[in-house]
């Protein structure tokens, strides 16, 4: 796969342990946390989208959506919950199964999923690729609102210009190395 | 070749996993079926070569047909060959030790090999100047007649009330017979052979057998016969002999039956004996239930062995078709026709077919070939010179080559037509596996409250690919069923072995039919005895004028009923050791006891195939029965000094179903001369002593014949050897159909995982950890084994149950469930599929995550 994007995941994901250098999120390098560590620490402070949704098949809509949380064995903060439906309009959807959605409902459960815990950080990886044009802004607008609501980083990759644009601060990648890093006003 | 062929063949050559698991489940259901038929062919051929060897290799034997008629018979077109032999006559044997067998028997034979003589020493006759004697006239007869030795020999006929006597009429004291003489013949004894078959020399036959060759009939001949077409051999028989069969108007006594022939007959030209045990050998006359009880077994075996590699195979393309949906969703995009996809399918098949079905044989065949050298070894020393012999089983190769294709034939042709129908971007999508409806999806709560999140995952994981999980449970059921069932088949088979043989006091036992306390007197002082009984019986009867004695469960259950008010009953004596032995253990006063009789008043017998006990007689220590001995009719007063339902030595698995009356030695020499003929001992060296016995025999100069010594140790050990074949059978056949489940559950729990694994992938980086990521592979692991072993435990316990009450009407025991065989089964379920499933998983999380996720991308 395209370096860039593995870079993206090192640095910030902590899925991939960099072969020399160091990461610091929040104040922590977290390449020295053991696997297990940089697992828990994932689930509760980095939320992951991609194109492609990744779903588990077998649960429905809120199931999917709580699934950090449920993996820290905590409760589910009801409230909460209610609240990441409602910013992505999936209220009266919350008991289907994936395979009973469309593309652009099942890409909002795997935001949910990412925001649910109020990680600092958001990933999204081509989160628009596999979309049309209107469930695509969808999706941009409510990574905004997740980046202004809640306060989070949100760091997108994409190929499209367009949303590149739609940006706060742009960093352009090439061969291997940061071409351009620039603030989109 | 055809650019999808190629595709196929790479493909197959990548994924060589799940090709040999593929190749390895097909070779071991063909295997199966070949080894199966194998065994049975070979048992077959064993057993119709030993008859052959022992009874003469023909089908039917004419007797007494005259000289003329002999080449109407010899000529007929359905006989493929026949052999003449002509009886001679009698001659006496004056040095005969054996009173019952004063006679040598003179056969004329034509052809020795097909008629069942067996050479021991010496050569056949070649002429009829020359003859072989039966081994037993030394070993029985007590004469010794050497190789090359002249006898000059009296010949004629047994007259008796003016009838012709033969080998089927024994000598009998009272009554009288005569040896007329016909003609003398000197001959040269030329060989030595094993005692003659029962047909030629009954067991009560009054003639040792002296064989001679035949050189020419004189008047009549006895001729057996081969026929070609051996199925049809009563047809021919009745044709040839003129049988005509009876109907309503033939009288009872007018009315002929055969042995071995169908019909009931009212005519026959000559007198006709059939072979019965080489026939029912070779399938001919079935009704000899060994060959049907063959069958029949082998007949379920081999449909289990079907459905279980049905399964299999079917399960093996189902999963590579699954598989390899993106495959055929590329192909369709690019233009292949939903006909090319089905024959690559199809090629698919074909190819592993071709590769594992010649490997099934050849295992199957080998397999055989090992298990029979296996039996040979074990039971060497009981076979009496039998050897298994092995038979290429032509036509159940066929057949199960046949099978085999089918089966792979009709599992491609339902893969084929799903692959066709696959549209392309569906396929590549791959969304179309999870046809799941919300409903179906729903947990107990219990489960994610306990296992959390990834038990929930694990639970649900089972539901939604039911159709292929429903196969491989189903595989592990019948595995557990069949190990549990044939578990308690094995241990009861055991157990009746030992529960009958342990509960013996003795063994070695003699029975002779005359009297011989003597030597049982000498005998009792031989080494290695622990104890024994001597014993004399009589039967005698009770006078019951009020008929009172008798309880109901005696005249209910056992059906005893008075003869003119008396019960007849047996009395005994079991020699003054066992009895002295015996009243200690009743806690009895020697001196009073010996004045009266015991009284054993226990009765059994089989209600409903239920064992039922209770007492025969209302009879109580102190009463004086009236009692009238049957054989010289003598009357007297018996005291009853005990009623109990001990026995002593030698009668505790015996049931009489008017019980025993035990008297001193003493008490029963007063009242009657009867035989004292019958012996237990128990011995701490049961084959010396059995060897000591038979030397005593000969010193003693006591005919073989008259005493029989029965050795239940050696009789143990042969049948728990022959318990130990089976059982080998068994485990072994359990062993393959579970290495076929086995294949089976790899096959699908390796392919599900597989198909798994951006979902593995994303839990993972969603922040799931590695423990956490075990621990859900172990619950599901453990779901998984849990619904297979709900259904399949009870089954196998189902099972053991009427296996339990087949047995029953041998054996007295409770109930007892198998729990040995549920926990192995549980345990080995289990580690099997922990195992496939620890193994699917490694490399899985050997995978880069992100690369995974990525994956798959068009």
């Amino acid at each position: 796969m395209e370096a860039e994007n593995r870079l993206f995941y090192i640095y910030f994901g902590g899925v991939d342990r960099p072969t020399s250098g160091k990461v610091y999120i929040d104040g922590k390098d977290i390449y020295t946390l053991n696997n297990d560590n940089l697992a828990i620490f994932r689930r509760r402070q980095i939320g992951l989208i991609y194109q492609f949704y990744n779903l588990i098949p077998t649960l429905n809509v809120e199931e999917n959506i709580t699934l950090p949380c449920r993996l820290d064995g905590k409760d589910i903060n009801e409230e909460r919950l209610k609240e990441v439906l409602d910013t992505l309009g999936l209220t009266n959807r919350k008991a289907h199964l994936p395979n009973e959605l469309s593309g652009g409902q099942q890409q909002r459960v795997s935001i949910g999923r990412a925001i649910i815990n109020n990680p600092a950080i958001m990933l999204a990886d081509e989160p628009t690729g596999n979309l049309d044009s209107k469930a695509s802004e969808e999706v941009i607008s409510l990574l905004r609102l997740s980046n202004k609501k809640f306060n989070q980083t949100v760091i997108v990759i994409t190929h499209d210009e367009k949303i590149a644009l739609e940006a706060d601060r742009i960093i352009k990648i090439g061969d291997g190395k940061i071409i351009k890093d620039e603030r989109n006003v | 070749m055809d650019v999808i062929k190629k595709l196929i063949l790479k493909d197959l050559q990548l994924n060589k996993k799940r090709t040999i698991v593929t190749i390895i489940g097909i070779i071991l259901s063909t295997a199966l079926i070949c080894a199966v038929a194998g065994m049975v062919t070979s048992v077959q051929k064993t057993l119709v070569e030993a008859s052959k060897r022992d009874d003469g290799n023909y089908h039917v034997t004419l007797y007494n047909v005259p000289k003329d008629e002999l080449k109407y018979i010899q000529n007929n077109r359905n006989i493929e060959k026949s052999y003449l032999s002509e009886e001679l006559g009698y001659s006496y044997l004056k040095e005969s030790k054996n009173e019952y067998k004063p006679y040598l028997n003179i056969v004329a034979m034509e052809d020795f090999q097909n008629s069942g003589v067996n050479l021991v020493s010496g050569r056949l006759p070649e002429n009829s100047n020359e003859i072989v004697i039966s081994e037993s006239i030394l070993s029985n007869g007590k004469v010794k007649y050497d190789i090359g030795q002249k006898l000059a020999l009296d010949i004629g006929k047994r007259i008796s009330n003016g009838y012709e006597l033969n080998q089927r009429d024994p000598y009998d004291e009272e009554n009288p017979e005569r040896l007329e003489k016909q003609f003398t013949k000197e001959y040269t004894i030329v060989g030595i052979i094993e005692r003659m078959n029962k047909k030629v020399e009954p067991h009560t036959a009054p003639g040792y057998t002296v064989i001679t060759k035949l050189e020419g009939v004189d008047k009549k001949a006895n001729i057996s016969i081969l026929y070609k077409n051996k199925f049809k051999y009563q047809e021919y028989t009745e044709q040839i002999n003129e049988m005509k069969q009876s109907d309503s108007s033939t009288k009872e006594e007018d009315i002929i039956r055969v042995s071995g022939m169908r019909n009931k007959y009212c005519s026959q030209k000559y007198e006709v004996d059939v072979n019965t045990s080489l026939l029912s050998y070779e399938g001919a006359n079935l009704s000899d239930n060994t060959m049907t009880t063959l069958c029949g077994v082998a007949g379920i075996v081999i449909a289990i062995i079907i459905v279980s590699s049905v399964f299999v195979i079917r399960n093996s393309f189902a999963i590579s078709i699954t598989e390899k949906m993106k495959q055929y969703g590329m192909l369709s995009s690019i233009g292949a026709t939903s006909k090319q996809i089905k024959k690559s399918v199809l090629f698919e098949g074909f190819v592993l077919g071709f590769i594992a079905i010649p490997l099934g044989i050849i295992s199957g065949v080998v397999a055989v070939i090992v298990l029979l050298c296996l039996m040979n070894f074990i039971l060497e020393d009981y076979l009496n010179g039998i050897k298994f012999l092995y038979s290429i089983p032509i036509i159940p190769i066929l057949i199960s080559i046949l099978l085999s294709a089918i089966t792979i034939y009709l599992s491609c042709r339902a893969s084929a037509r799903r692959a066709s129908k696959v549209s392309p971007i569906e396929a590549i999508r791959s969304n179309q596996d999870i046809k799941i409806k919300s409903k179906k999806m729903r947990c107990p709560k219990y489960i994610s409250k306990v296992f959390g999140i990834g038990g929930e995952i694990s639970y649900k994981n089972l539901k939604r690919n039911k159709k292929k999980y429903r196969t491989t449970i189903i595989s592990i059921i019948v595995s557990v069923v069949i190990f549990i069932s044939l578990s308690t088949f094995i241990e009861y088979g055991f157990k009746m072995s030992n529960v009958y043989y342990t509960e013996l006091s003795y063994n070695i036992s003699m029975y002779c039919n005359q009297d011989e306390k003597d030597f049982f007197k000498k005998v009792s002082k031989l080494d290695n005895i622990e104890k024994y009984s001597i014993q004399t019986e009589e039967l005698i009867e009770i006078n019951d004028k009020q008929n009172k004695y008798l309880t109901d469960f005696a005249k209910g259950r056992l059906g005893l009923e008075y003869n003119e008010n008396k019960i007849t009953t047996e009395i005994l004596s079991i020699g003054e050791q066992e009895y002295n032995r015996y009243i200690k253990e009743l806690g009895g006063d020697a001196k009073k006891y010996e004045k009266g009789a015991i009284l054993i008043n226990e009765g059994m017998v089989y209600y409903d195939g239920k064992q039922e006990i209770g007492e025969i007689y209302n009879i109580k220590t102190g009463d004086s029965l009236n009692v009238t001995t049957v054989e010289d009719k003598k009357s007297l007063n018996v005291d009853i000094v005990s009623v109990t339902n001990k026995k002593p030595m030698g009668l505790e698995t015996t049931y009489s179903d008017a019980g025993f009356l035990i008297v001193s030695d003493n008490f029963l020499e007063n009242i009657t001369n009867k035989n004292t003929n019958i012996m237990y001992i128990n011995s701490t060296d049961a084959t010396k002593l059995e060897d000591d016995i038979s030397k005593l025999m000969e010193t003693e100069n006591i005919s073989k014949s008259n005493i029989s010594i029965n050795n239940i140790e050696e009789a143990q050990k042969a049948q728990n050897s022959m318990i130990l074949v089976i059982s080998i059978f068994l485990y072994g056949f359990i062993t393959v159909i579970t290495l076929i489940g086995i294949t089976n559950i790899f096959n699908t729990i390796s392919t599900n995982m597989n198909l798994r694994k951006k979902e593995f992938a994303m839990l993972k980086s969603v922040g799931m950890t590695s423990k956490e990521f075990k621990r859900m592979i172990r619950l599901e692991n453990i779901f998984y084994g849990i619904k297979a072993l709900i259904i399949g435990i009870p089954m196998g316990i189902g099972m053991s149950y009427l296996i339990y009450k087949a047995f029953l009407n041998s054996l007295e025991i409770k109930y007892m469930l198998p729990i040995n065989a549920i926990v192995i089964a549980t345990v080995f379920v289990f580690l099997v599929i922990g195992i496939i499933m620890r193994f699917a998983v490694k490399k899985i999380n050997k995978q880069n995550i992100i690369e995974t996720i990525r994956n798959d991308n068009i």
